[in-house]
């Protein structure tokens, strides 16, 4: 199973990822971290089962989560129920809301997180964050 | 109608009555010494006409006049116009004319002065040929003299008249509280009124310039009756020009790279700024009327002048102002940045935790993958760790906090009177603050008054809210000290009271207050970040509540 990563702090979170991926998933996941917008081939996106995206991004990243999000969801609407939204904002569905983003099918994740939350994820199971 | 033109409206009426029986008792006293043209019975029937035509003429000034010098004429007729007793009689309008009112009036008054005296003339000696010319000459041109006077007070008064007009649309302008945001509106008045009493569409424009503080020959437009994007103003010196000269006229400029060929320039100063009015103009005004102009608007233009100035001086504290709340706004979305980063930095330590939870339940085969995993997020803890305490160390770092009141300035006792009855009374607006003595020589403190602000919004509130029905405030000058009281009644009970003033004034508590009540804690934290020494008690004979601070007085 192939994973893609948009985290900037990826460090913040590869623990996470690392023992999910080990406990849970036989180290069977293939996790792509990417750094900025512009690092992914968003053409091929479709490929991963699961896409994390950090709202902040870096400032080198030419999109941020949200317009990362708009973009990947232009290129193929379906891929809605693979999105998952990594942020440090409580506030999240309010501003997704208010920028017509929202959809219950983006699931959400509230930082600090664990590996289990993340395993859940990527299980389709619900997240309790 | 205000009073005041009412009460006016009666005394000139008052004087009006009395001229006419003045009239009349003249009247009657040259009929009874002269030989008449009527029959005697007829001059009180002309008198009594006379008052009643003036009773029922009352609001018809012209008519009125008319009919006075017709009067005069009947009384008059045949008796001989040089005789002094005759010619005092005929010159009573003009004595009384000081009460007049009404412009075109004072100009027919000698007309007809003038008209009766030359008929009487006329008709006395019956034909010009026994016209005593030398008489004529020596009465009339002294009449004539008055009337060129008179025309000269005339416009001398509706000059000052409109020069006072101007400044109370100007002062009455000011007094409404949009003129603040518009002062610029002002303009458009001025204009209107010129256009009212000068020329008719003389000016189309005014605009305020000031020079430039660092290039002296640069003008900067201050404000004026229509929006300017661009000016040029060839003539470098021109504010040096200005100020010697007082007035410019036609000088060369360019408003929006249009060149304005008629122009005058006047300026006017408040404190130490210059201010130079540019009124555009239609047409050219004669040299004596250019004059004139600017001795009328000289005084509207200082007050215009002055208003500007207080505006820029206002402006001016609105952008310190602004500058201290964007320093205080950059320091609350930096702390609000350091919870976002200390929000992921947690990130590790989520994950440690969650998987010490299942240290236990790894199964065997991984377990040894699991111990690298979990040895490297510790390490990734640990790191994390340090930045959190680190970027903390910084936000806690007093240096940095510009809410925080240690920097002390030199306020005068006067000015923290008033700040300490500006922010009482808007809280008790019919509690006077007790003074013990008023000081003999200005008095200063050394206070951060940003803090004393704060402090007294704090603590003034928690009066207004634990009161029951009294509270007081005083400030007390004894020798080198200014005590200042704070008193008021309350319904805590005894426990409570005690639990306040030990946590306000000891230290041994202060990390638990810290946390348990906030205000409390704020107002102890300003007063020791400013170094004032403070105690609070409970007054022993009225049981109330008693804050007093004691600042150093340095002269």
């Amino acid at each position: 199973m192939k994973i893609a990563v948009f985290e900037n702090e990826y460090e913040s979170v590869r623990g996470a990822f690392e023992a999910s991926n080990l406990l849970d998933f036989s180290n069977n996941l293939k996790i792509d971290v990417y750094p900025s917008s512009q690092s992914a081939q968003l053409n091929e996106i479709s490929d991963y089962s699961v896409i994390f995206i950090d709202i902040d991004l870096s400032a080198k990243s030419q999109l941020d989560g949200f317009a990362l999000i708009q973009k990947i969801l232009s290129l193929n609407d379906t891929l809605k129920s693979k999105i998952v939204i990594l942020t440090g904002n409580n506030r999240i569905e309010e501003i997704l809301k208010e920028r017509g983003i929202y959809s219950s099918q983006i699931r959400i994740i509230i930082k600090p997180t664990n590996y289990l939350t993340i395993s859940n994820a990527i299980n389709g199971k619900s997240i309790d964050s | 109608m205000n009073l005041s033109k009412i009460a006016d409206l009666f005394f000139r009426r008052i004087n009006s009555i009395l001229f006419r029986l003045l009239i009349c008792v003249y009247s009657i006293f040259i009929v009874s010494i002269s030989n008449n043209f009527f029959p005697i019975w007829f001059y009180p029937i002309f008198i009594a006409i006379y008052l009643i035509s003036y009773s029922q003429l009352l609001k018809k000034h012209n008519v009125r006049l008319v009919v006075d010098f017709i009067f005069l004429g009947l009384i008059l007729l045949y008796k001989k116009p040089d005789d002094p007793l005759t010619f005092v009689f005929i010159l009573l309008p003009i004595i009384n004319s000081v009460n007049f009112s009404g412009e075109k009036k004072s100009k027919l008054l000698y007309l007809y002065t003038i008209g009766l005296y030359l008929l009487l003339h006329l008709i006395y000696f019956k034909c010009l040929v026994e016209f005593n010319f030398q008489n004529i000459a020596t009465l009339g041109v002294p009449i004539l003299c008055l009337w060129f006077i008179n025309l000269y007070t005339e416009q001398r008064i509706k000059f000052k008249n409109f020069k006072d007009t101007l400044t109370d649309l100007v002062d009455e302008y000011f007094l409404n509280p949009d003129s603040l945001i518009r002062p610029y509106k002002i303009y458009e008045q001025l204009i209107a009124a010129i256009h009212s009493e000068i020329k008719k569409d003389f000016i189309l424009d005014i605009y305020c310039f000031v020079p430039s503080k660092t290039l002296p020959n640069r003008l900067i437009l201050v404000n004026g009756s229509s929006f300017l994007w661009k000016y040029d103003f060839k003539n470098p010196d021109i504010g040096k020009d200005l100020i010697a000269k007082k007035m410019l006229v036609n000088e060369p400029i360019f408003f929006d790279n249009k060149n304005i060929e008629k122009s005058i320039m006047l300026c006017s100063k408040a404190e130490n700024q210059d201010y130079y009015f540019v009124f555009v103009t239609k047409s050219n005004l004669p040299l004596m009327r250019q004059v004139g102009f600017s001795r009328l608007l000289a005084p509207v233009l200082t007050r215009i002048s002055k208003i500007l100035y207080s505006d820029s001086i206002l402006q001016e504290i609105r952008n310190n102002t602004m500058l201290k709340l964007m320093e205080s706004l950059q320091y609350v979305q930096k702390a609000n940045k350091t919870m976002h980063f200390i929000r992921n930095r947690l990130g590790p330590f989520a994950n440690l935790l969650a998987m010490l939870d299942v240290l236990k339940t790894v199964p065997s085969d991984i377990i040894e993958p699991f111990h690298e995993l979990l040895s490297n997020e510790k390490e990734r803890t640990e790191n994390d760790l340090k930045k959190i305490i680190e970027r903390a160390n910084n936000m806690l770092d007093k240096g940095n906090n510009p809410l925080v009141y240690t920097s002390m300035t030199k306020l005068s006792i006067q000015k923290l009177f008033m700040t300490v009855r500006r922010i009482f009374n808007s809280q008790f607006p019919d509690i006077d603050i007790e003074l013990n003595n008023i000081p003999e020589e200005k008095l200063f403190v050394a206070i951060n008054e940003d803090g004393i602000e704060e402090f007294l919004s704090d603590w003034i509130s928690n009066m207004s809210k634990y009161k029951r029905t009294s509270v007081s405030c005083s400030f007390f000058i004894e020798g080198e000290k200014l005590k200042i009281y704070f008193r008021n009644d309350h319904n805590l009970n005894k426990e409570e009271s005690l639990k306040i003033i030990s946590d306000l004034i000891s230290n041994d508590r202060n990390e638990i207050i810290r946390r348990t009540t906030h205000g409390l804690f704020i107002i102890k934290t300003i007063l020791e970040e400013m170094g004032i020494p403070f105690e609070v008690r409970i007054s022993d004979y009225t049981e109330e509540l008693e804050f007093i601070l004691t600042l150093k007085i340095i002269k």
